[in-house]
C-alpha cells in the first residue's frame, strides 16, 4: 500500500505513554513465562481516534499494543468467540473486568484460564459517537488529546472540546476505576500529570444515576418519545449486541426463525421489541461498560435503558457490582426480595 | 475520461456556467418536473421540524420550501442506495378470509426523480446493482421501477475524505461514469456537464447559460489532479481475482475474522451490497381465520450466521471465517467472474463504520502480499 504522509498522528501525553510501556513489558513477561495462547490488547485503528482488538502471539507483535482513552472496545468478547486450548491474557479496565466476573459466575469462562491485566483510568474512554453529533458531518483528520481536553481537525475547522461532552456515559459518572480482581495491575503514580477539569468533578461528586434519576422525572409521553427518536436511527446492526460480552446466546431470540420472534423488518415496533428484550436478558448482568452505545455506528443512545436497569437493580437488590462467586441477582431465590408485583396493596 | 485528451468531450461547449447564487433557481425549474433527492439537514419527523438533524442526509426536498446544503462538503455517510433499494420493501400486501385470497400489489410507476449531488462511487455503485437486479432470466422489477426513472446529476470531488480509495477500483474523483450529469465546482460557480444520453434531457435547462472559459476548464483540471493526490491509499487490483484463488483456505481469514463482531454494520452501509430476505409481516389474524398481512423485502447480510442457515439445521457457514471470506470473495472474485466487474466502489464506508476498525484496505494489501509469497514459494 502505498502509504501518503500520515498526518493522524495523537499526541500522547506522558500518562498514557508509561501505561503504554508497563503493559508492554508485562505481556512480555506474561508470554515469557505463563503458559498463554495470546494476549488481548489494542493496536492503532485506521482512523485518528480509533484503535482495533489486538492478539498478541508473539514478541513482535508487542511493539503494536497501545494504551490511549479510545480504545473503546470490551475485549472480554474476543475472549467467548474463540476456542481455546491454553491460558489467554487480557488488558481491562475495571468495568470490563466486572463483565468478565459475570461470565466467570455463568460458567462460560473459568477465572483460572484468564490472565487479567488491569488497568486503573484516568478520566475514561473517549465515546467517538459524541464526537461525531458534536462536529456533524466533517471527517475528523486529525485528533490530538491535552489533558482533559480533545482537539479535533476536521476539513472546515479545528475544535476543542472538553472531556466531559465526549467522556463515554458510563464513564462520566464512575466512581470505580482501580480494577477490583487481577493477576497484574498497572501502578499509576498517585500524582496525575494533568489537572482535573472542574467540569468532570462535577460528576464525581453527584450520584452515579443522577442522569437516570433525571430522566425518570421526566412526564411518560417525553421519555417515549426520546426512546423512539433515538431507536428510529437504529438500523438493527447488531453492532451492540455483537459488542456486548455478555449477549453471548449460541442463538439470539433475534436470529430464532423456528419458532420466529422477530421479522427483522426495519420498523420501530421491531426496533423496541429488539432493545427491550435484549435489556432485560441483561437485567442484573450488565456490567455497564458501554461498549454497546460506543459500538454503534448509528450513535443511537442506548445507555440510558442500560443503566436504568442497573440502578433498579441498585435500589431493589443493594447491589453495585457483580462480585465474584456471588449469586446470580434475578436467577436466585431470596425470602427478602422485594416482591410488589406479585402482591401489590393497589 | 479525465485530463484535456479527448476534443469532443472537452470542448468549451460541453460545460455550462451556473453561477453559484443561480444554483437555487436551476433547482427549482428541476423540480418543476422531477422529485429532487438533496444533501440536507432536515429533519425527516415533522414533530421535530424545528431540530435540525446535525448529520447530513439524502433525502427528499422540495426546494421550494425547504432546506438542502449543496455543495455538501464530503460525501454523505449514508449512501443513496435505499432510494433504489430500501431496507424495508413492501412488495405486496394481501387479505386471506376461508378460501378467499385478495392481493394487492405495490404501485408500480413512481415519479421521475433526480439524486442531486451524488458523487462518482456511488453512481457507480448503481451500476454494480444494475448487473445484479437484472443478471439470470428476469430482471428485478421492483428495483428497476424506481431505477428507470432516476437520472443522477453528480458532483466531481474536489475534496476526497481520507478513507477513499475509488481510483484504486476504476472510478476516481472526477471520474464521470455513471452520471447523466456532473457538477465541477469551481469558486463561485459550477460548470455542469452532461454525460450520458439520458442526460440529454437536461439540455433545455442549461442553454441559456453561457458556455465555459479556458480558464474555467484550466481550474477544472487543476481540481482534478489536486483530488487525486488527496487519495492516499493506491492500489493494484489487476490480479485480485486471480490472487484471491489460491487463498480459499488460508489462515488469513481466521486472523480477519477474530477480531470482527460479525455484525451487518458494513454491508448495510455498503452502496453495493445488495443481498436481501423476504418476509412476512402478519399484521391482523383473528379467531375465524381472516388474516391480512404483507410480504416484505428487508436487507440481509452475509456477515451474520442467520444468512445461511439450512432448513435441516446444517450451516455452511457458521464459522465466522467463512463469513469474512465471503465478503471479500464476493467483492472482489466472484463479482469478477460472473459478471467481470469489481463489486466495490471504494467509497471507504465500511472503513468508517466499522465498531472494530477493520480496514478493506488492509485486508486486500495482506491478501496480495499473501498471494505473492504462495506464488514464489511455488
Ligand atoms: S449491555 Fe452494554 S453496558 Fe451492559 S455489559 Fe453489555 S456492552 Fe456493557
Ligand atoms: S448497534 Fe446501533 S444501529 Fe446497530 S442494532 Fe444496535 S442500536 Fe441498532
Ligand atoms: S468488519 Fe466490522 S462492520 Fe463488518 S461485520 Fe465485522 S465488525 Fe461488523
Ligand atoms: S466494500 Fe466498503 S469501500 Fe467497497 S463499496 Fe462497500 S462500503 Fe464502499
Amino acid at each position: 500500500m502505498e502509504q501518503k504522509e500520515e498526518n493522524k498522528e495523537i499526541e500522547k501525553i506522558g500518562k498514557m505513554e508509561e501505561i503504554q510501556n508497563s503493559l508492554k513489558r508485562i505481556v512480555k513477561q506474561i508470554l515469557l513465562e505463563e503458559e498463554v495462547e495470546y494476549v488481548l490488547g489494542f493496536e492503532p485503528g485506521p482512523l485518528p481516534l480509533t484503535a482495533a482488538p489486538l492478539f498478541i502471539e508473539s514478541e513482535d507483535d508487542i511493539e503494536r499494543l497501545i494504551w490511549t482513552d479510545y480504545c473503546n472496545l470490551n475485549l472480554v468478547k474476543f475472549l467467548l468467540e474463540q476456542p481455546h486450548t491454553k491460558k489467554v491474557g487480557i488488558i481491562l479496565k475495571n468495568c470490563e473486568i466486572h463483565s468478565l466476573i459475570v461470565l466467570i459466575n455463568e460458567k462460560q469462562i473459568k477465572r483460572e484460564d484468564v490472565i487479567i491485566i488491569g488497568v486503573p483510568c484516568d478520566y475514561g474512554i473517549i465515546d467517538l459517537n459524541k464526537i461525531k453529533k458534536i462536529i456533524g458531518n466533517s471527517e475528523i483528520i486529525k485528533g490530538s488529546i491535552e489533558g482533559t481536553k480533545i482537539k479535533i481537525l476536521t476539513h472546515k475547522e479545528e475544535q476543542i472540546i472538553n472531556f466531559d461532552k465526549i467522556l463515554s456515559d458510563s464513564c462520566l459518572f464512575c466512581k470505580n476505576k482501580i480494577p477490583d480482581e487481577f493477576d497484574y495491575q498497572i501502578e499509576v503514580s498517585a500524582k496525575k500529570q494533568t489537572p482535573n477539569s472542574e467540569e468532570l468533578m462535577k460528576y464525581q461528586k453527584i450520584d452515579e444515576y443522577q442522569d437516570v434519576i433525571e430522566f425518570e422525572a421526566k412526564a411518560a409521553q417525553e421519555r417515549w418519545n426520546y426512546f423512539t427518536s433515538e431507536l428510529e436511527k437504529c438500523t438493527l446492526c447488531m453492532a451492540c449486541r455483537n459488542a456486548c460480552p455478555l449477549c453471548y446466546c449460541k442463538i439470539c431470540f433475534i436470529d430464532q426463525n423456528q419458532p420466529q420472534w422477530f421479522d427483522k423488518n426495519d420498523d420501530l415496533s421491531e426496533k423496541v421489541l429488539f432493545h427491550m428484550t435484549r435489556a432485560l436478558h441483561l437485567a442484573g448482568r450488565c456490567a455497564g461498560c458501554d461498549a454497546c452505545s460506543r459500538a454503534c455506528p448509528e450513535g443511537v443512545d442506548i445507555h440510558l435503558i442500560y443503566k436504568k436497569l442497573r440502578k433498579s437493580v441498585r435500589d431493589r437488590w443493594n447491589i453495585e457490582k457483580v462480585e465474584l462467586g456471588s449469586k446470580s441477582v434475578l436467577g436466585s431465590y431470596n425470602n427478602e426480595d422485594p416482591q410488589e408485583f406479585i402482591m401489590s396493596e393497589e | 475520461m479525465e485530463g484535456t485528451g479527448n476534443q469532443n468531450q472537452n470542448s468549451q461547449d460541453c460545460f455550462k456556467v451556473i453561477p453559484k447564487e443561480e444554483l437555487k433557481i436551476f433547482l427549482e425549474r428541476l423540480n418543476k418536473e422531477y422529485k429532487l433527492i438533496l444533501p440536507t439537514h432536515k429533519n425527516k419527523d415533522k414533530s421535530k421540524e424545528k431540530t435540525k438533524n446535525n448529520e447530513l442526509i439524502f433525502d427528499y426536498v422540495d426546494v421550494l420550501n425547504e432546506e438542502y446544503e449543496f455543495p455538501e462538503y464530503q460525501n454523505i455517510r449514508i449512501a443513496p442506495k435505499k432510494f433504489l433499494f430500501p431496507q424495508s420493501e413492501v412488495l405486496f400486501s394481501y387479505e386471506i378470509e376461508g378460501n378467499n385470497i385478495k392481493i394487492a400489489e405495490k404501485g408500480a410507476e413512481i415519479n421521475n426523480q433526480i439524486i442531486f449531488g451524488i458523487r462518482n462511487c456511488d453512481a457507480r455503485s448503481f451500476k454494480i446493482l444494475d448487473t445484479f437486479f437484472s443478471s439470470g432470466k428476469y430482471s428485478d422489477p421492483y428495483y428497476f421501477n424506481k431505477r428507470n426513472h432516476t437520472l443522477l446529476i453528480g458532483i466531481a470531488c474536489n475534496e476526497p475524505m481520507t478513507t477513499c480509495f475509488c481510483t484504486s477500483v476504476n472510478g476516481g474523483p472526477y471520474s464521470v461514469e455513471g452520471f447523466d450529469a456532473v457538477l465541477y465546482e469551481l469558486p463561485e460557480k459550477y460548470l455542469f456537464q452532461i454525460i450520458s444520453p439520458n442526460g440529454e434531457k437536461f439540455k433545455p435547462y442549461v442553454e441559456s447559460y453561457s458556455n465555459a472559459s479556458l480558464e474555467d476548464l484550466k481550474l477544472k483540471d487543476q481540481n482534478a489532479s489536486h483530488a487525486r493526490e488527496q487519495i492516499r491509499v493506491s492500489l493494484n487490483l489487476d490480479n485480485i481475482e486471480m490472487e484471491l484463488e489460491g487463498l480459499y483456505n488460508h489462515e488469513i481469514w481466521q486472523k480477519i475474522a477474530r477480531t470482527c463482531l460479525k455484525c451487518g454494520a458494513c454491508s448495510y452501509i455498503c452502496p453495493t451490497c445488495h443481498c436481501f430476505d423476504v418476509q412476512e409481516k402478519i399484521e391482523k389474524t383473528d379467531i375465524v381465520g381472516k388474516s391480512i398481512g404483507k410480504r416484505v423485502r428487508i436487507w440481509d447480510t452475509c456477515q451474520i450466521p442467520l444468512f445461511t442457515l439450512e432448513a435441516s439445521g446444517h450451516n455452511p457457514r457458521a464459522a465466522g471465517e467463512k463469513r469474512t471470506r465471503q465478503r471479500i470473495y464476493h467483492k472482489f472474485n466472484y463479482y469478477l467472474k460472473n459478471y467481470d466487474i469489481l463489486g466495490c466502489v471504494g467509497c471507504g464506508r465500511c472503513i468508517q463504520v466499522c465498531p472494530v476498525n477493520q480496514d478493506i484496505r488492509k485486508t486486500l494489501v495482506k491478501v496480495q502480499e499473501i498471494a505473492k509469497n504462495v506464488q514464489e514459494g511455488d
